[in-house]
């Protein structure tokens, strides 16, 4: 039955400081996991959009943070599937004049993230995801486990294929053998 | 180089990493998303959630309250206003719906005025059956993480944002011939196109956001350009992340135009087809003035 006395809207008093305290790292955990800056702004729309929806259903299984966290994995998890079948290719292929991704970069660098997108580009989705979560958000494994949904030992798994990837792509620009 | 230990983390490790990815490694962990673009985060959400998403007072960047990140580097302030140029919503009065509040439908721009009543959908205003909208809907699984508990379905993605001109009310006036007998929750397939004609008819560079936001905007002055938008929203996005938000602002455009059949029916189906969502505690809370439990950062939500 529908309610029909006239009343002023009523806020969801912890939205606000939700959003207040977890916007900051949830605007920097889509830019590591790949969103494009052009997109960034909608993807992130996308993830208070789902916390807000959903948090009279968050029942506290795990922390705020975790759970924020999985949508944003999510979230961007979709956002770079799509964006990889519309236009974009590895760093390696990037073509001499500038294309979305590389005017990314170049957004990057004057707001002071000099290349990192470059390095994480090398990795896949899901090492990429892990790599993150754990050395950029410093998430303990056990968490990153539980917000990417796989097993402990896979997302140290995942992080170690990581590391090595990096490496390797260090060694052989710096022509180390 | 060698191993690290298990847990540790590269900036941990004891061996040496290159410098290049420590210096990577350490911006990367200090790029918190700026003051600036948190606000225009929160002008954005506020735009397409309404006031009950309580960010017209403005939110901004309210820090690390909670447990410090160590990653944080800005010091947790008291929120503050993110736009002193968001208009206050006003309390309703007059030819106010009755849904507005309810819904949460009033955007932060939204100031209450005498509806301008004009027939949309006809002297019968009948909106037929209602049909299950085509959208997720809370506790789909289509990108849930595997983990049991039920999550929010994480919504599709919006096409990168552009800022169309509103509809007039003239254009309004001339789809109002088109039929509209069943509540767009019901069947959208007739009048939505399917999604790769949907497609080939959208409007470059238009978004969900940017559609709704324009929705939103028009509802108090132009309540017809305002549901003609919703109209257009759903064409263009059947299955998009934001169709209750989209629903929100169609019933109360409805209100205001008088047509409170049409909204109510379209607020029965919202009600039936949204069950559980955040805006719907609102309609059905009588007298229960209670806010819902805040939550703090990194807190275990009870």
């Amino acid at each position: 039955m529908l309610a029909t006395r006239r009343r002023a809207p009523v806020p969801d008093p912890s939205f606000p400081s939700i959003f207040a305290d977890h916007a900051p790292y949830v605007l920097r955990v889509m830019r590591h996991l790949g969103v494009a800056e052009r997109d960034l702004q909608d993807q992130c729309q996308e993830v208070f959009v789902a916390v807000f929806r959903g948090l009279s259903g968050f029942a506290g299984r795990s922390a705020l943070r975790t759970w924020i966290y999985g949508i944003c994995v999510r979230v961007a998890s979709n956002h770079r599937r799509r964006a990889h079948v519309r236009r974009e290719r590895p760093v390696s292929e990037l073509p001499e004049q500038a294309s979305p991704a590389v005017q990314d970069e170049a957004l990057e660098e004057r707001r002071g993230h000099p290349s990192l997108r470059r390095w994480l580009d090398l990795l896949t989705v899901e090492q990429r995801d892990v790599f993150v979560l754990y050395e950029l958000e410093e998430l303990s494994m056990k968490e990153v486990a539980e917000v990417c949904g796989c097993p402990l030992q896979t997302a140290y798994s995942r992080l170690h294929a990581a590391r090595r990837r990096l490496l390797e792509k260090y060694r052989e620009c710096e022509g180390i053998p | 180089m060698n191993d690290t230990p298990r847990d540790a983390r590269w900036s941990e490790a004891e061996h040496e990493l290159p410098s290049e990815l420590s210096e990577l490694l350490r911006a990367g962990r200090d790029a918190l998303g700026s003051p600036e673009e948190v606000s225009e985060l929160g002008r954005r959400l506020s735009a397409v959630l309404g006031p009950a998403a309580g960010l017209t007072g403005g939110e901004s960047t309210g820090g690390q309250s909670g447990a410090a990140h160590p990653g944080a580097s800005r010091a947790a302030q008291a929120p503050r206003s993110i736009s002193a140029s968001l208009p206050t919503s006003r309390a309703p009065a007059l030819v106010a719906p009755s849904r507005i509040g309810l819904f949460a439908g009033v955007g932060a721009g939204v100031a209450v005025g005498v509806a301008a009543f004009m027939l949309w959908h006809g002297p019968s205003a009948s909106v037929g059956t209602p049909t299950p909208p085509a959208v997720l809907v809370p506790g789909s699984r289509e990108e849930a993480a595997p983990s049991a508990p039920p999550e929010p379905s994480v919504p599709a993605p919006a096409q990168p944002s552009a800022a169309p001109p509103a509809a007039p009310d003239d254009a309004a006036q001339a789809a109002a011939g088109e039929a509209a007998h069943r509540s767009p929750l019901r069947d959208p397939a007739p009048h939505a196109p399917a999604r790769s004609t949907a497609a080939r008819h959208a409007r470059a560079g238009e978004s969900e956001t940017a559609l709704l936001e324009q929705a939103r905007a028009a509802l108090q002055s132009r309540p017809a350009a305002a549901l003609e938008l919703t109209r257009r929203h759903q064409a263009r996005f059947p299955h998009g992340a934001l169709a209750q938000e989209r629903e929100v602002i169609a019933i109360e455009a409805l209100e205001r135009l008088g047509r409170k059949a049409a909204a109510d029916a379209r607020a029965a189906e919202f009600e039936r087809h949204y069950r559980g969502s955040v805006h719907q505690p609102r309609l059905m809370r009588g007298s229960d003035t209670s806010a819902p439990a805040g939550a703090g950062s990194n807190t275990t939500v009870p």
